[in-house]
């Protein structure tokens, strides 16, 4: 197979977006009624809905940790999802990859020491698949925590770049992310104090590149940031429209 | 199922209630709860569904998603016939029993049940038009049910959904001409057009059967029964009809106790008599679901509904 | 599969065998001009052979030896089924003890291909219809906090269908003999719809062919219908005639099983 091209001579990529333009994002907190939090969120393709329940009283009495709560996360790919259909097991690496990920990343945004004796969970299920599962789940998992009135040190917001023809590139898709000669990297920070929650690259990239592919990836994630922001507000306006009424 | 402990007062409220014609609720005994129905959220997909059955927002929630796959013939498979595949998983989402392996045994009591019901001949489905070539390719439809929340009532909405997402269902056309190869042997070869435009809905997806669960409490029955009432059922009957009012499965479900045959075949009668509401019903909810995936088409975006409030 | 890979945890077979040689059936269709290709007349059951206690380890107490068993025969279906309890069990209830039900087709039993070792999800869902089937028989109320488990093993299938009420009929035998206290006997038969005519317990052929196929459970004494399962289209009456001439077979086959579980008791197996 010849290499794909994957940036035009006009400097578009397969999409059409430019090298520093994310992908359409819409998202919606309160999705689930019965859930304690819930969130869909999409960026482009990919579609994931996120239900978050807790704090609670953990399932089993030996999850219970005396000094802080327990962060549970399971990740769920529908069969539906990708376009060769695909049914996984519940014990499939890839999936406990990402959730595992995802609860690392958490365990550091939410300040479970307030919540001793008792389990979060956050249950992700991606619904459409076309790249960038680790972002979209972290911020949809971020808006889901919001909506559930969970305590957090700030929001989490995540966003991938890669390096094509010399040119670092924003938010990856999935023909993007599945060429080979593409470095992936996934940021999540926490934007109000610029910390990194998450750092994770699988692919080769010079090192005097990282520092554009991280500036550009950073600044993918404060534009989430204030896409998140508006949803949260949306959702307590709606909120506090159903309560004076 | 999730496990919801009443009192034993809280039980007897509801058994007397329901001898009495009460529910909880307010609905007379043969009265569903409301039902939301959208389709077409998965672009991805060749059809999908959503459907919830309960009232205030907080019901029994289900997401439908059927893909079209071609698969080679092997031997041993009918000859000329696709198939239909289904898939429920639970998430834990609905209980928290089902996390990990938890729900591995509801989730084969309910694929069961939905493959019994759509899975075959019996479904209404045309069979014979998902074949492509004769013992060379056919269609093979998945059919993937996601259950997000259990509220009572999970084999209604099941089929519910699935007959949205079927009916929602496009395939594209195929293409079969008759190709000769080098050695002057000729063969059938297909090819899927790949158009957007160019995609016909399934054959039969008219006749396809809804269901309706028919819970035994006290001595009485209740069709859709709520998750409190759910909980002291004593025994469950689900009947799935077709629009031609034929009876496609009927299956009896929980433990504790069996029916009378009178008030079997007085179930049977009465799952007839609401069948004909009950398709009213699902098409002008369906009616309604397709209007709305008619106006986000004009959009260039993606056309979720996810984002409208469900 | 590499011939060098030996299976340690399962009874080989020799290996080197040589395929049986088989009678010349030939095409035989199921039905042919309104009567069966075994000869039997559209409501008739096949022959019914049973006994308890096949199981039963010799000194009858031994932690180990199962409380009930059953061996059932219908025809060409066979079909063991230990029963074990009440002991204590994983799930405990204080009002009431649990019933559950394993059930296993052994690999050589259907005539239809599947994967060997492995539990399919229909002899999950059997399982599960068995329990939900012969759960209302039992005084579980009389169990607090016990465990009753059945398991079954498919030696020979002929009829879907009627192997899950043949295995019913069994399950009834060996809880019989494993002296739990039971409201009734479920009897369970079998019946499918072909050419707008029920048949009664029909074999893989005749199931085959058929449009539609159900069975029904029932405590006769009771007059209870402790499970109903029918796959394929019907017309509604057709259903009410199908549960009739099925409840009217039950009581039949109830009549067998009482009469050999009376004649057990009188006459114990020395």
């Amino acid at each position: 197979m010849s290499r794909q091209e994957l940036i035009s001579p006009e400097g578009l990529r397969v999409d059409g977006r430019r090298a520093n333009e994310l992908r359409r994002i819409s998202c919606r907190a309160s999705v689930l009624n019965s859930a304690d939090g819930s969130a869909y969120y999409e960026q482009g393709n990919t579609k994931v809905l996120v239900a978050v329940y807790g704090p609670r009283e953990p399932r089993n009495r030996s999850l219970a940790q005396q000094d802080h709560a327990t962060i549970n996360v399971e990740f769920n790919i529908a069969p539906f999802s990708t376009s060769e259909r695909r049914k996984r097991s519940k014990g499939d690496k890839r999936l406990l990859e990402i959730s595992s990920f995802v609860k690392q990343t958490f365990e550091g945004a939410i300040q479970t020491a307030i919540y001793p004796r008792s389990q979060i969970d956050i249950y992700i299920h991606l619904l459409q698949h076309d790249g960038g599962t680790l972002e979209t789940c972290i911020n949809a998992a971020t808006l889901a925590l919001v909506d559930a009135g969970i305590s957090m040190m700030d929001y989490v917001c995540a966003c991938t770049a890669g390096f094509i023809d010399e040119t670092p590139i924003l938010d990856l898709n999935f023909v993007e992310e599945s060429s080979i000669e593409v470095p992936n990297l996934t940021v999540a920070i926490m934007p109000r104090n610029g910390n990194i929650a998450l750092l994770q690259m699988e692919s080769k990239l010079h090192s005097s590149k990282l520092e554009d592919v991280m500036e550009l990836a950073v600044e993918g994630c404060k534009h989430i940031h204030r896409k998140l922001d508006q949803a949260v507000l949306v959702a307590a306006k709606d909120l506090a429209d159903k309560l004076s009424n | 199922m999730a496990s919801l402990i009443l009192s034993p007062a809280e039980q007897d409220f509801i058994i007397r209630g329901v001898e009495k014609g009460f529910r909880g609720d307010g609905r007379g005994s043969l009265d569903r709860r409301e039902v939301t129905l959208r389709t077409g959220m998965i672009s991805q997909a060749n059809g999908s569904a959503r459907c919830r059955i309960g009232s205030l927002g907080v019901g029994t929630d289900i997401l439908v998603g059927v893909k079209a796959e071609v698969n080679t013939w092997a031997a041993g498979e009918p000859e000329e016939c696709g198939t239909i595949v289904c898939n429920v998983e639970c998430s834990p989402s609905a209980a928290q029993e089902f996390e990990g392996r938890g729900a591995d045994e509801i989730n084969v009591e309910l694929t069961q049940l939905l493959d019994r019901i759509v899975g075959g001949e019996q479904s209404g489905l045309d069979l014979r038009k998902l074949c492509i070539i004769p013992r060379q390719a056919y269609w093979v439809l998945h059919i993937d049910a996601l259950v997000l929340d259990v509220k009572g009532g999970v084999a209604d909405a099941l089929v519910w959904a699935t007959r949205a997402a079927l009916l929602a269902t496009k395939l594209p056309r195929v293409v079969v001409e008759s190709v000769t190869d080098d050695s002057g042997v000729a063969r059938a070869e297909f090819d899927v057009v790949d158009d957007a435009e160019d995609q016909m809905g399934l054959e039969g997806a008219r006749d396809l059967p809804l269901a309706a669960t028919f819970n035994q409490i006290g001595r009485r029955y209740v069709v859709d029964a709520s998750e409190q009432e759910e909980a002291v059922t004593q025994a469950k009957l689900t009947v799935a009809v077709s629009p031609k009012m034929e009876i496609c499965a009927i299956q009896k479900g929980g433990m504790l106790k069996g029916f009378a045959p009178s008030l079997l075949s007085e179930i049977t009668q009465t799952a007839l008599r609401i069948a004909k509401e009950e398709f009213a019903r699902f098409d002008a909810l369906f009616a309604e679901a397709s209007k709305h995936n008619g106006e986000l088409d004009e959009e260039p975006s993606t056309g979720s509904t996810f984002l409208e409030p469900f | 599969m590499s011939a060098n890979i030996f299976d340690r945890r399962r009874v080989n077979g020799p290996p080197r065998s040589v395929e049986p040689l088989y009678t010349d059936e030939g095409d035989v269709k199921p039905f042919t001009n309104g009567g069966r290709a075994d000869g039997r007349s559209l409501d008739q059951l096949r022959p019914i052979f049973i006994k308890t206690g096949p199981l039963a380890v010799q000194p009858t107490f031994s932690p180990t030896a199962p409380s009930g068993s059953a061996y059932y025969e219908q025809g060409k279906i066979r079909i063991s089924c230990a029963v074990y309890g009440p002991r204590q069990g994983r799930k405990s209830n204080p009002r009431m003890g649990s019933f559950d039900c394993d059930f296993q087709y052994a690999p050589f039993s259907c005539s239809w291909k599947r994967r060997p070792h492995i539990k399919g999800a229909d002899e999950k869902e059997i399982a599960l219809i068995l329990e939900q089937a012969m759960a209302p028989a039992i005084r579980l109320e009389a169990y607090p906090k016990a465990c009753i488990d059945a398991f079954v093993t498919v030696i020979e299938s002929d009829g879907k269908f009627a192997t899950i009420s043949a295995a019913i009929n069994c399950i009834s035998a060996a809880l019989a003999d494993a002296g739990i206290e039971l409201y009734d006997i479920v009897a369970a038969c079998s019946m499918s719809l072909n050419a707008s005519q029920w048949v009664s317990d029909c074999n893989q052929a005749e199931e085959d062919v058929s449009q539609c196929s159900l069975f029904v459970s029932r405590m006769p004494s009771a007059d209870e219908i402790t499970y109903l399962l029918q796959q394929g289209k019907t017309m509604p009456d057709q259903t009410d005639r199908a549960v009739q001439t099925c409840s009217n077979s039950c009581a039949r086959v109830y009549a067998v099983l009482s009469r050999y579980l009376q004649a057990s008791m009188e006459q114990p197996a020395s």
